[in-house]
């Protein structure tokens, strides 16, 4: 489910390309980037406890 | 106690409560732009307050009252404020002020976290246990910047129009309207600001925080709880933008107040989310679960630097987005990028000046405040600890917005703008209501951070192990067991101060839970400390004897 978020994230990056002039909208895909970054450390990296809880 | 769970998944239900957020704030945006440009202020101020006050009272009302649709009444509260403006726009003859996408933008940003941070993830019967009034009252006012958004601009257009008409040039009008939008605005933005520190205050209160509800884990032991993140993210970022904003009113020479472009918003909730719901999930599932089960790599420095890390970029995104939301430019097209708004083109000893700040402000967030982390004990800090990890906080906020003045060569330190010096200074007798205003709000910002966030982070702490509690109250047994045996093992590793403040949090968390659920938990409980050696046995039955029965 948590999945979406990154789904979120490519059309929000595709939203800011389209309405945004480039190339300044380069800047607003790599804030989109760090916080897609931020997402897989946070709900998708496992460490020793959530392979335990999570499986 | 039956307790009512989802039946539509979240992702559909959400859909409707966005679209009602993102259009009531478009709506109440374009109302007060207009009324603000016609120079009707009383009651522009008036529109900006009555919303999220009108929901903020149908929530607190709501929550004193049984039954499924008064749980909605603040959301219906909402969506008739909202008619009742659209309304008046249509018999004022209003439109939605837009020159682009940059307002439907910023709005679907801040109706997606409203949304999210709203519903009723675990159904309505128990919602005010897990979305509290004051919880809720806290949210809804944080999109009160949209009334700076709408005010700011609105006014600058009407003089600047009214200038140009004249038939001044477009330079010079700006400049002039610039001047007299200042003066106007110097009592509105004060107001508006009330309003926004004081939706940051009450956030530090213990009442903003639910109880243990279950259906709100979106995976084992990680449940859904922003009053568990919130508070004190929110006491945090809005303290930084009343300081950067006090500090940019205070240090200019002439009177000159913020004005507003929407894709500087646009980009400053990056920052936002970033330091609020990211950086709070990360210390909820990197640090503070880890530790509470007693991995010792959560304890060490390496674990700190990230997320101190995390909070440096997320002050660099949301300070630069403020800085273009307030000085009305686009991010990455003005602001550093052209020559008139870098330092090193400008002024280069006001450049280096501003690495110097910059990499003050690292080290300061970074570095010693990291280090500083690991020797505290969570949960058991004392006051001055507390204190001193929040002055370092301020200290290189401080110090990350003074570079990015020196850096950006903001307006207020250019010599045309009767600043003789170049660099950051102040002008209390050239101009004292800026340099009032800017100190005042400097003032409260700090204060948010100084003062209210320990507060806050204290009370965060608090419920977060009693929401532990109830997590595994509802666990499988067998994982119940497991996860209750690391957990008194790893109390038992604690100091005794902090390991009788942990057993008083989880007591605290056992007391709210029903019967039958507090049962499963003590049993779990009895059976773990039986298995333990003697001496960690005794020492766990110390901290309860002085969690139960002395104030702690």
């Amino acid at each position: 489910m948590l999945w979406i978020l990154f789904l979120f994230i490519v059309i929000l990056g595709a939203v800011i390309a389209v309405t945004y002039p480039l190339p300044a909208g380069i800047g607003y895909l790599i804030t989109l980037a760090w916080i897609a970054l931020l997402i897989y450390i946070i709900f998708f990296r496992k460490d020793e406890i959530s392979k335990m809880l999570e499986g | 106690m039956e307790y009512e769970r989802r039946k539509i998944p979240v992702i559909i239900g959400i859909i409707p409560l966005f679209i009602m957020f993102w259009l009531g704030f478009i709506i109440w945006w374009s109302l007060m732009y207009n009324l603000f440009f016609e120079g009707r202020n009383i009651e522009g101020l008036a529109i900006g307050y009555i919303l999220p006050s009108a929901y903020s009272v149908a929530a607190y009302i709501a929550s004193r009252n049984a039954g499924r649709v008064t749980h909605i009444a603040h959301f219906i509260t909402f969506a008739t404020v909202s008619l009742a403006y659209a309304a008046i726009m249509v018999s004022l003859r209003y439109s939605i002020p837009a020159e682009d996408a940059g307002p439907f933008v910023g709005t679907a940003f801040i109706a997606a976290v409203m949304s999210l941070m709203q519903y009723p993830m675990a159904g309505l019967q128990d919602y005010f246990k897990y979305r509290t009034p004051l919880f809720i009252a806290g949210v809804i006012f944080m999109p009160l910047f949209i009334y700076f958004a709408s005010m700011l601009p609105s006014i600058y257009q009407r003089y600047l129009g009214l200038l140009l008409a004249q038939g001044l040039d477009p330079r010079h009008a700006a400049h002039e309207a610039r001047h007299m939008q200042a003066l106007e605005v110097f009592s509105l933005f004060p107001i508006g600001m009330t309003g926004f520190w004081a939706s940051a205050a009450w956030l530090a209160s213990r009442r903003t925080q639910g109880v243990y509800v279950p259906g709100l884990e979106i995976k084992p032991f990680m449940p859904f709880r922003p009053d568990l993140i919130l508070p004190g993210g929110v006491l945090f970022v809005k303290g930084v933008i009343m300081m950067g904003v006090g500090l940019l009113i205070a240090i200019h020479a002439i009177p000159k107040m913020p004005i507003w472009n929407w894709w500087g918003f646009a980009l400053a909730f990056w920052g936002i989310i970033t330091l609020i719901p990211l950086r709070g999930m990360y210390k909820m599932v990197k640090g503070r679960r880890r530790r509470m089960l007693g991995d010792v790599r959560a304890f060490g420095y390496r674990a700190l630097f990230f997320r101190e890390l995390m909070l440096f970029i997320g002050l660099l995104i949301l300070l630069y987005g403020f800085l273009n939301a307030f000085t009305g430019n686009a991010p990455f097209t003005v602001i550093g990028v052209s020559p008139e708004w870098n330092a090193f083109v400008q002024n280069p000893p006001a450049g280096w000046l501003g690495v110097g700040a910059l990499t003050l402000a690292f080290l300061l967030l970074v570095i010693v405040r990291g280090w500083y982390k690991t020797r505290l004990p969570e949960g058991a800090e004392k006051t001055s600890q507390l204190f001193l990890k929040q002055l370092l906080l301020w200290l290189g906020t401080l110090s990350l917005i003074e570079s990015y003045v020196h850096l950006f060569w903001v307006p207020a330190i250019r010599l045309d703008e009767e600043n003789p010096y170049g660099f950051m200074a102040f002008f209390p007798d050239k101009n004292p209501i800026g340099f009032s205003v800017g100190l005042a709000l400097f003032i409260a910002g700090s204060i948010l951070i100084l003062v209210l966030r320990p507060i806050a982070l204290r009370n965060e702490f608090a419920t977060t192990l009693s929401v532990f509690v109830g997590m595994l109250a509802d666990a499988p047994e067998e994982l119940r067991y497991k996860i209750m045996k690391m957990r008194v093992a790893a109390l038992a590793r604690l100091p005794f101060e902090q390991r009788v403040k942990h057993v008083k949090g989880m007591i605290d968390g056992l007391n709210a839970l029903p019967d039958e659920k507090r049962d499963h938990v003590m049993k779990t409980q009895l059976l773990v400390i039986s298995e333990l050696s003697p001496d960690d046995r005794i020492a766990m039955l110390k901290a309860m004897d002085q969690a139960l029965f002395f104030a702690t």
